[in-house]
């Protein structure tokens, strides 16, 4: 695993992987997309309004997903002092806070049909919220410190840190009453939904997973290249750039 | 097309459209970026390359 985890050779490997997670993205979300609009059957108290839940879940599941690369990302750059580790920590939070965005952007607009208000201070609402401002800071201390080594040491301990959040997102509908509904996906008695309903939930799902990997390529290419004009400049002596 | 203006379908039709707006944004600030990275290294070689050659 570690000799794929070199720059240049991830550089030549990703470029292969790339038309195929492109291709499959599209094929999934096309797939998806049919499923959750016009196979899945209208539920028979919430009508169509419950297909927000094909968005919603997927982005609130890849928002959590994403933080959890991160972290261990974080944590093998922290012990290993990897460089790829930390790139990909880094490429990763982006993408986890649009994810975020939009997990509660949808829970609200599920929200007020459902519960007459968008907003409410309920657990889980509230730890997603504080998982966004989390990514925001993790974004920030990349952003504001130059020296790199010490951006990548302080945003990993950020990013260790911050993941007792997602513990709480987690269990927040069994500790806590909240308005939010309990996991009706990942049960020990498995999950309480529809097939049809539950075949779409899992493609959009698939597809939002295929979307953050060919994303994440792009954006860690992006950042590997941006170390190498740092360090040609470095040896022109423009400094860093 | 009206009827997606109705009751609660609205809060469906703008699910929907936040997602696709999301989703694009995303991938156009990602792919550009990489674009914009990979324009900038071209050039810097090319100085370097031109310099090495001039000395």
């Amino acid at each position: 695993m570690h000799k794929f985890a070199n720059p240049a050779r991830f550089m030549r490997l990703s470029n292969l992987l790339l038309p195929w997670t492109m291709g499959i993205t599209l094929l999934l979300f096309a797939f998806g997309l049919y499923y959750s609009l016009y196979l899945a059957p209208a539920d028979y108290q919430m009508g169509n309004t419950y297909r927000i839940m094909f968005i919603h879940v997927p982005a609130a599941y890849m928002a959590q997903f994403a933080y959890g690369v991160i972290a261990v990302s974080s944590a093998v750059g922290f012990v290993w002092k990897h460089p790829l580790a930390n790139q990909a920590a880094r490429a990763t939070a982006p993408l986890g806070a649009a994810f975020t965005a939009l997990a509660l952007i949808t829970g609200s607009l599920w929200g007020k049909p459902m519960w007459g208000t968008y907003w409410i201070w309920d657990a889980r609402l509230t730890s997603m919220l504080i998982l966004f401002f989390i990514y925001l800071g993790y974004i920030a201390v990349w952003q504001t410190i130059e020296d790199q080594t010490r951006a990548a040491k302080i945003a990993a301990i950020v990013a260790m840190v911050g993941i007792i959040n997602v513990v709480i997102i987690k269990f927040s509908v069994d500790w806590w009453n909240t308005l939010h509904q309990p996991a009706s996906l990942i049960r020990m008695n498995g999950p309480s939904i529809h097939g049809d309903m539950l075949a779409a939930l899992l493609l959009m799902i698939a597809a939002f997973n295929m979307f953050f990997v060919t994303l994440l390529i792009w954006r860690i290419q992006s950042l590997i290249i941006r170390r190498r004009l740092r360090s040609l400049r470095l040896q022109l002596g423009g400094g860093p750039g | 097309m009206a009827d997606l203006f109705e009751g609660n379908n609205i809060f469906l039709l703008f699910s929907y459209i936040a997602g696709a707006v999301i989703l694009v944004g995303m991938t156009v600030a990602s792919w550009r970026a990489k674009k914009k990275d990979e324009a900038d290294l071209r050039k810097l070689e090319q100085h370097i390359g031109e310099q090495g050659m001039r000395e």
